[in-house]
C-alpha cells in the first residue's frame, strides 16, 4: 500500500473536513461521500478496459453496486440475477446516467475473461460493468462501500444505490420486489424526484405491483426461481422449467433443487452437462427444504399442465435436459 | 509514525498538521491540569477518577495529554478519527433531564356523518390545526377533484404536492378502535434540524443544523433542540401524537447521513399497527402523522374484562384512579419512541429521531407518598399526584462520534454495526448529576445503534454499589433483585434500577461505569472488571466512567421548579419486596422457531480458494425461519413471514442466533414475552419468567419466550434491534389478525392488509406475499386486493372486490393444501356502511 497514495489521500480528506466547516451543512453529504472518501483505483471491466473507481465509474453517476463472485455456489447467482431483472426494468437509462456495478470478491479467479462469461449467462446489458483488479484495490473498494466482512461467505448480499454528485447512498434489499428496487436506483435522480404526478395518491412511478401471489408455491418461484427460469418462455439465464417434472424424475428434482452443489461435486452426469450447457453460472443451492422443494413441485406441474404438457412421470431417468 | 495508521479509513500515514495540532492542545491541556491542581480546584484524586493519573501520581500519556502520545486513530472503532475532546473535561457538564412535553386538552367533536374528530385547543399554532380523525387526511386529499394540484386544500403546505397527511389514506390504516380509545391529549410535535448552540458539551463546538434532527414541540418551520423529549402517558388517557416533518425537502442536505423520510416507532406501546410506526408508512416533509396511542392495557379483551382488578389502572390526577380492563401484570414503564424508516433506521436515530415515555399506572405511579392498596410508592417525589420526576430520572445512554470539526458523524455504509467512541447521556457527552443522600430510580435505556453496554456503579474508592433492579424493558421483575453491576444491555433494552445514595456523605461521588469493551459492530469483545474500567485500561474510550452522581444537601425540584429538596426531609419511597404477579407458563398452541442467520460456520473458502468447488461454509440469507419445525426461507418487508391468526392463543417462540460470532439484539414489536430459557445455557434472574420486549440471543444463543397477542391487528415486525443490522433486512414482517367475533376489534384486520408504499405525491399499495411456512397449518387467510396500486381516484380506497386465500402447505413431502379464491367485497369504501369505529 503506497504512502504516497494514502498521503494523497489524507491531504484530501483534511482539507475537506476543513471546507465542511466553512460551507455548512447543506453540501454535507456530497462532500463527505465523495472524492474524499472513495478511492480512485483502477479496476478492470469484463471487457479488459481498465478504469479508475471514483473518476470514471462513480463521479456525477447513479449506480447501483453489488458484490459478486463467479465461483460462488449460493445465493450470489440469484442476487446478480435480480440485478439482471432490475436493469430490465429500467430500460435504456442504464448506460446512459445509470450504471450498474458488479464487483467481484475473488479477483484472483475472476479474470475479465471469467467475468465476460459470467455476465453473458446472466445476459448483462450495456451499462453493467462487471469488475475485477488487484486485490489490494478492491478491498479499499469493497471496504469503502461497507463490505467489510472477514469471509468471502458472510459477504454482503444487498446493494448499493448511490449518486455520485449529490453524495445520497442507500443500501436497498435485491431481494424485495424489483419494482421497488427500481424506484430506489430512479430515485437516486433528484430530476425523477422532483416529477409531480397529477393524479391524486399515485406514486411518480409507473411501476406495476406484483400480481396477487396465490397459488402453493408460486411466491417461492417469483423469489427464488423467475430470476433465472421461466415456464414455457424459453431460457433464460437457466433452462425452461416447462415439464421439467416430467422430463426428470421427482427424487432427482428434488435432490438437484436442494443440494445442486453436491451433486456437481459427485459428478452427476445431469448436472455436470447442466453446467457445461449453461456456462458462466450455476445453479446455486438456495437453502430449500422439503417443503419448498414439494410446494415448487406442485407449481412446476400445474404450470405446465396449464400450458398442456403432459405430467406422466418420466423414464427412463435423466433422458433429456 | 506511519506505522500507526495502516487501517485508517480517514487520516493515513503522514496526517503531520493534525499531530502538531494534537501535541499542542494536549501541551495546552496539560498545562491546564498542571495549573487547576496548584490551583487547588481540582485535586489528585479527580485526576485518578478521570484516568488521567497513574498510581505513581504521573499523568498519564494520553492522546491529547501528552505532547508524546501516540495518536489513536488506528484503533478508533468507528473508523473515523476520534471525537475530539477540544479541552474540555469529563464530568464537568451537568445531565440534561430530558426535555418534558406538556400535553394538549383535546375537544372530542361529533360529525355529522357520526365520525369522532379530536379538535386542537386554539391559539397554539398560528393557523388552527386541522382536527385528529380516525381517517388519514390523505383520504380527503385522494378523493378532492382538484388532485395533486396547489388546489387540493389537503395538499402538502410546504411542497405543494402530494397530500397534508402521511399516513395511508382509507381504512386500511384507519385508527382502530378509535372511539373506544378516544384521544383525550395530543401533542403537536414536529422532528427536524437542530436549533442553533445544539452541542455534546459546553466546550464543544454548535452541530449545523441538519447534523442533528430532533424533537421540537409545534408545527412546520421550528429548530429542534437536545436532549430530546420526555412524554408522561398515563393508563386510561388515550393520546394523539401528531409528528410534522419538518426536514429539508431536498433529502441529500442531510449533513451527511439520515434520511428526510420518516416512521416513528412507539416502542412496544399496545397500539393498532397503523401506530406503530413500522408497517412501511414513512411520511415526506410537508406531511405529519398522526399516531393514535390509546395507552390500551394488554389482555383488555380477555382479562378483568369489567374494570374491576384496581391495579388495572392509571392515576386520575386527584389522588385517585382511572380502572381499566386488561392485566395489570401487563402494565408497562419505562419506554421509548424512535424512527424506524426501513433502510434508515439507524441513520435517523442516531441523528435524534429518539426520545423516551414513561407510562404511569396505578402501582407504578410516579408518588412516593400516596397510600392507596395500591401505589408501590416507588422513589419519584410526591409534589405532584402522579409522574414525579424528582428522584426518577430517565438516563438515555448511547455512543457517538464526531468528525474532526466536532460535527456529529455517521458512517452510512457500515453493515457490521457503527460503533462511536464516545457515551453522551441524555445527549451530553459525559455529564454529572447532584443527588440528595436518599433512593433514587433511574431509567435506563441502551440508545445506541451497535453498542451494548455493560452498567455498574462505583463509590471513589472504586468499590461497587449495590442497588436494586426493578424492571426490564418497562415491565416489573416480580421481586426486586439486588445487584452491584447490571447484565449485559443492548440497543433498546431498559433496565429500571434503584439506588441507595443514602449511605453516602455530602460530597461524596458514585459513578456509573461502563464495563464493556466494543470495539467490533458484530459483538463486545469483552467485560472489563469494575478497577479495570475505572482505570479505562482500554482501547475503547467509551469504557469506564458514563457520568458521575455527587450527593449533596439541597436540590432544586424539577416538578415544581422553585423548590428545594433537602438531604434532611425524609425519604418515605418504598421498593416493596413485591412489585407485581408472576404470570404462569402454560402448554402453547402453537410453537414457532426464528432462526437468525449472519455470518455461518468456519469455511476455508477464501478469496484465494483453497477447497473450490465444494466447501465447508455456505453463504445463507440474512434470517430463516422454521414454524412447528417447517423451514422457510428470505426477507422482505412486504412478505409476511409469520401470521398470528386469532387473539388470545398463547405461543412459545424460539429466536435462535445461527450466526455463530454475532450478537443481535431481537426485538419483537407490540407484545411482549416471558423469557422462558435460554436453551441450555444460564439465563439471568434479571430475565427469568421476566417480560421483554428484545432480547440479545448472545453469539450461537437462543431464547424461548410464551407470548399472545390481542386488541389490535395489522401488520408488524420483529427485528435486530442492532439497527444497522436491521437496516440489512434482519427483519422479519408479521401480521395480526384480529377477531370478527369481536364487535370491539376491527373488523379492517380480519384479513391480510397490503404493503404501504409512500411517496411524496402519496401512498399506493402492495399485494404482500405470504409466507405459506409462516402461516399456522390448515389455516386459511385471506388478502385484502389492492386495484393497480392506485388509491383514492374517485373514491376512498378504489379497491377490488376479490380476496385470495391461501392456503399453508402441508408436510415435507410436497403435498399440499388446496388454493382457492373465494370473493369478498374489497377494503374500500364500499364497506365502511359497516365499519366498526
Amino acid at each position: 500500500m503506497g504512502k504516497t497514495r494514502w498521503g494523497s489521500v489524507a491531504v484530501l480528506v483534511i482539507v475537506t473536513w476543513a471546507l465542511l466547516g466553512l460551507l455548512g451543512d447543506t453540501m454535507v453529504s456530497a462532500a463527505t461521500w465523495g472524492e474524499s472518501y472513495f478511492p480512485n483505483v483502477p479496476l478492470v471491466t469484463q471487457e479488459g478496459e481498465t478504469v479508475h473507481f471514483y473518476d470514471d465509474l462513480i463521479k456525477g453517476k447513479i449506480v447501483l453496486i453489488n458484490f459478486i463472485y463467479a465461483g460462488c455456489k449460493e445465493v450470489c447467482p440469484l442476487v446478480t440475477a435480480r440485478m439482471a431483472q432490475v436493469q430490465k426494468s429500467l430500460g435504456d437509462r442504464v448506460g446512459r446516467d445509470i450504471f450498474f456495478y458488479s464487483i467481484t470478491l475473488d479477483p484472483a479467479h475472476d479474470t475479465p475473461e471469467v467475468l465476460k462469461k459470467h455476465a453473458a449467462a446472466f445476459h448483462a446489458g450495456p451499462g453493467w460493468l462487471f469488475l475485477t483488479g488487484k486485490p489490494e484495490d478492491i478491498e479499499q473498494v469493497r471496504y469503502k462501500l461497507g463490505e467489510r466482512s472477514n469471509r468471502l461467505a458472510d459477504h454482503r448480499n444487498d446493494a448499493m444505490a448511490g449518486n455520485g454528485a449529490t453524495g445520497d447512498w442507500e443500501r436497498t434489499s435485491l431481494f424485495q420486489d424489483v419494482a421497488l428496487v427500481a424506484k430506489v436506483v430512479l430515485e437516486m435522480d433528484p430530476q425523477w424526484r422532483a416529477q409531480r404526478v397529477r393524479r391524486p395518491g399515485t406514486t411518480s412511478t409507473n411501476v406495476a405491483p406484483v400480481r396477487s401471489v396465490g397459488q402453493t408455491g408460486q411466491a417461492l418461484f417469483v423469489k427464488l426461481c423467475a430470476s433465472c427460469h421461466t415456464i414455457g418462455k424459453g431460457d433464460l439465464v437457466g433452462p425452461d422449467l416447462q415439464g421439467v417434472t416430467v422430463r426428470r424424475e421427482r427424487a432427482w428434482l428434488s435432490q438437484f433443487m436442494q443440494r445442486p452443489d453436491v451433486m456437481r461435486a459427485n459428478q452427476d452426469p445431469v448436472a455436470v452437462a447442466l453446467s457445461a450447457k449453461y456456462e458462466g453460472v450455476r445453479m446455486p443451492n438456495l437453502g430449500l427444504s422439503e417443503t419448498d422443494v414439494g410446494d415448487l413441485l406442485v407449481y412446476l406441474d400445474r404450470q405446465s399442465q396449464r400450458l398442456g404438457v403432459s405430467t406422466k412421470p418420466a423414464t427412463p431417468p435423466h433422458a433429456a435436459h | 509514525m506511519e506505522k500507526e495508521f495502516p487501517m485508517s479509513i480517514y487520516l493515513p500515514s503522514n496526517a503531520s498538521k493534525r499531530r502538531l495540532r494534537e501535541a499542542q492542545n494536549a501541551r495546552n491541556n496539560r498545562a491546564e491540569i498542571v495549573k487547576a491542581l496548584s490551583h487547588g480546584q481540582i485535586t489528585r484524586r479527580d485526576l485518578f477518577k478521570w484516568g488521567l493519573f497513574t498510581t505513581a501520581g504521573l499523568l498519564l500519556n494520553k492522546n491529547g495529554l501528552s505532547p508524546y502520545a501516540k495518536s489513536a486513530f488506528a484503533g478508533e472503532p468507528t473508523g473515523v478519527p476520534p471525537t475530539p475532546i477540544d479541552g474540555a473535561f469529563p464530568l464537568t457538564q451537568p445531565l440534561p433531564r430530558l426535555h418534558l412535553e406538556t400535553p394538549l386538552p383535546l375537544t372530542k367533536i361529533v360529525m355529522p356523518n357520526g365520525e369522532w374528530e379530536a379538535r386542537w385547543p386554539s391559539g397554539v399554532l398560528p393557523n388552527q390545526p386541522l382536527n385528529a380523525k380516525r381517517l388519514s387526511w390523505h383520504t380527503d386529499f385522494s378523493n378532492h377533484p382538484a388532485g395533486n394540484t396547489p388546489a387540493n386544500p389537503y395538499i402538502n403546505p410546504i411542497t405543494h404536492r402530494g397530500p397534508i397527511e402521511g399516513r395511508p389514506p382509507g381504512e386500511w390504516f384507519g385508527h382502530q378502535r378509535w372511539k373506544e380509545f378516544f384521544p383525550q391529549v395530543g401533542y403537536l410535535m414536529s422532528l427536524g434540524p437542530c436549533a442553533p448552540g445544539t452541542k455534546f458539551h459546553p466546550a464543544w463546538p454548535d452541530q449545523q443544523a441538519n447534523r442533528v434532527w430532533s424533537f421540537y414541540e409545534g408545527g412546520f418551520g421550528g429548530a429542534s433542540h437536545l436532549p430530546p423529549p420526555l412524554l408522561k402517558g398515563r393508563y386510561g388517557e388515550p393520546i394523539l401524537m401528531r409528528i410534522h416533518n419538518s426536514c429539508p425537502v431536498d433529502r441529500t442536505a442531510n449533513g451527511g447521513f439520515g434520511r428526510n423520510e420518516m416512521s416513528t416507532h412507539f416502542h412496544n406501546a399496545h397500539n393498532g399497527a397503523e401506530s406503530d410506526g413500522a408497517s412501511n408508512a414513512y411520511h415526506f416533509p410537508g406531511t405529519f402523522y398522526d399516531y393514535h396511542w390509546g395507552t390500551t392495557l394488554a389482555r383488555h379483551d380477555q382479562i378483568n374484562r369489567s374494570a374491576t382488578d384496581r391495579r388495572a389502572s392509571g392515576p386520575d390526577g386527584r389522588g385517585g384512579l382511572i380502572q381499566v380492563p386488561g392485566d395489570f401484570r401487563e402494565l408497562q414503564g419505562t419506554m421509548w419512541f424512535h424512527d424506524h424508516r426501513f433502510f434508515f433506521t439507524s441513520e435517523n436515530v442516531y441523528k435524534g429521531m429518539a426520545a423516551m415515555i414513561n407510562y404511569y399506572s396505578g402501582p407504578d405511579r410516579g408518588n412516593e407518598v400516596l397510600t392507596d392498596g395500591v401505589n408501590l410508592r416507588l422513589p419519584s417525589g410526591s409534589l405532584l399526584d402522579w409522574g414525579n420526576l424528582d428522584f426518577d430520572v430517565n438516563l438515555l445512554i448511547a455512543d457517538m462520534a464526531t468528525d474532526p470539526s466536532g460535527q456529529y458523524f455517521f458512517d452510512i455504509f457500515t453493515t457490521d454495526g457503527f460503533i462511536g467512541d464516545r457515551l453522551h447521556v441524555n445527549f451530553a457527552w459525559q455529564p454529572y448529576m447532584e443527588v440528595l443522600p436518599r433512593k433514587y430510580r433511574f431509567r435506563t435505556i441502551n440508545a445506541s445503534m451497535s453498542r451494548f453496554l455493560q452498567l455498574a456503579l462505583a463509590d471513589q474508592n472504586g468499590r461497587p454499589v449495590p442497588f436494586q433492579f426493578i424492571a426490564n424493558d418497562g415491565n416489573f421483575v416480580v421481586r426486586p433483585l439486588l445487584l452491584t453491576q447490571l447484565d449485559q444491555q443492548g440497543t433498546a433494552e431498559r433496565y429500571d434500577i434503584v439506588v441507595d445514595f443514602s449511605r453516602f456523605k455530602i460530597g461524596d461521588k458514585v459513578t456509573l461505569v461502563n464495563l464493556l469493551q466494543q470495539t467490533d459492530g458484530r459483538k463486545p469483545d469483552k467485560a472489563l472488571s469494575l478497577a479495570q474500567a475505572l482505570a479505562r485500561n482500554s482501547p475503547d474510550t467509551a469504557v469506564g466512567p458514563v457520568m458521575e452522581f455527587r450527593i449533596v444537601g439541597a436540590v432544586e425540584s424539577v416538578d415544581v421548579p422553585g423548590y428545594i429538596h433537602y438531604a434532611s426531609s425524609q425519604d418515605l419511597s418504598q421498593v416493596p419486596p413485591t412489585l407485581t404477579e408472576q404470570i404462569p407458563i402454560v402448554a402453547p398452541v402453537r410453537t414457532r422457531h426464528v432462526e437468525f442467520v449472519r455470518g455461518g460456520g468456519d469455511s476455508t473458502n477464501t478469496p484465494t480458494g483453497t477447497c473450490i468447488p465444494e466447501c465447508g461454509g455456505r453463504e445463507s440469507f440474512p434470517w430463516s425461519i422454521k414454524v412447528n419445525g417447517e423451514s422457510a426461507h428470505s426477507l422482505n418487508a412486504n412478505r409476511i413471514s409469520l401470521l398470528i391468526p386469532k387473539p388470545g392463543e398463547v405461543e412459545h417462540w424460539t429466536y435462535q442466533n445461527g450466526g455463530g460470532g454475532w450478537d443481535h439484539p431481537i426485538h419483537l414489536h407490540f407484545e411482549e414475552g416471558m423469557t422462558m430459557n435460554r436453551g441450555n445455557e444460564p439465563i439471568p434472574a434479571t430475565e427469568r419468567l421476566v417480560r421483554k420486549d428484545i432480547w440479545r440471543l448472545r453469539p450461537s444463543g437462543r431464547v424461548q419466550f410464551q407470548v399472545r397477542f390481542g386488541e389490535y391487528g395489522g401488520a408488524y415486525v420483529n427485528h435486530c434491534h442492532n439497527t444497522v443490522h436491521e437496516d440489512f433486512a434482519m427483519l422479519l414482517r408479521y401480521q395480526v389478525l384480529t377477531d370478527r367475533n369481536n364487535p370491539n376489534d376491527s373488523d379492517v384486520h380480519v384479513e391480510i392488509i397490503p404493503t404501504p408504499i409512500p411517496s411524496p405525491d402519496g401512498v399506493t399499495f402492495m399485494t404482500p406475499e405470504v409466507l405459506a411456512e409462516g402461516n399456522p397449518a390448515g389455516n386459511s387467510v385471506s388478502i385484502a386486493q389492492t386495484n393497480g396500486g392506485v388509491v383514492g381516484t374517485g373514491g376512498t380506497g378504489s379497491t377490488s372486490g376479490t380476496t385470495t386465500t391461501t392456503g399453508s402447505s402441508g408436510s415435507g413431502t410436497g403435498g399440499t393444501t388446496g388454493t382457492t379464491t373465494t370473493s369478498s367485497s374489497g377494503s374500500g369504501s364500499g364497506r365502511s356502511g359497516r365499519r366498526r369505529r
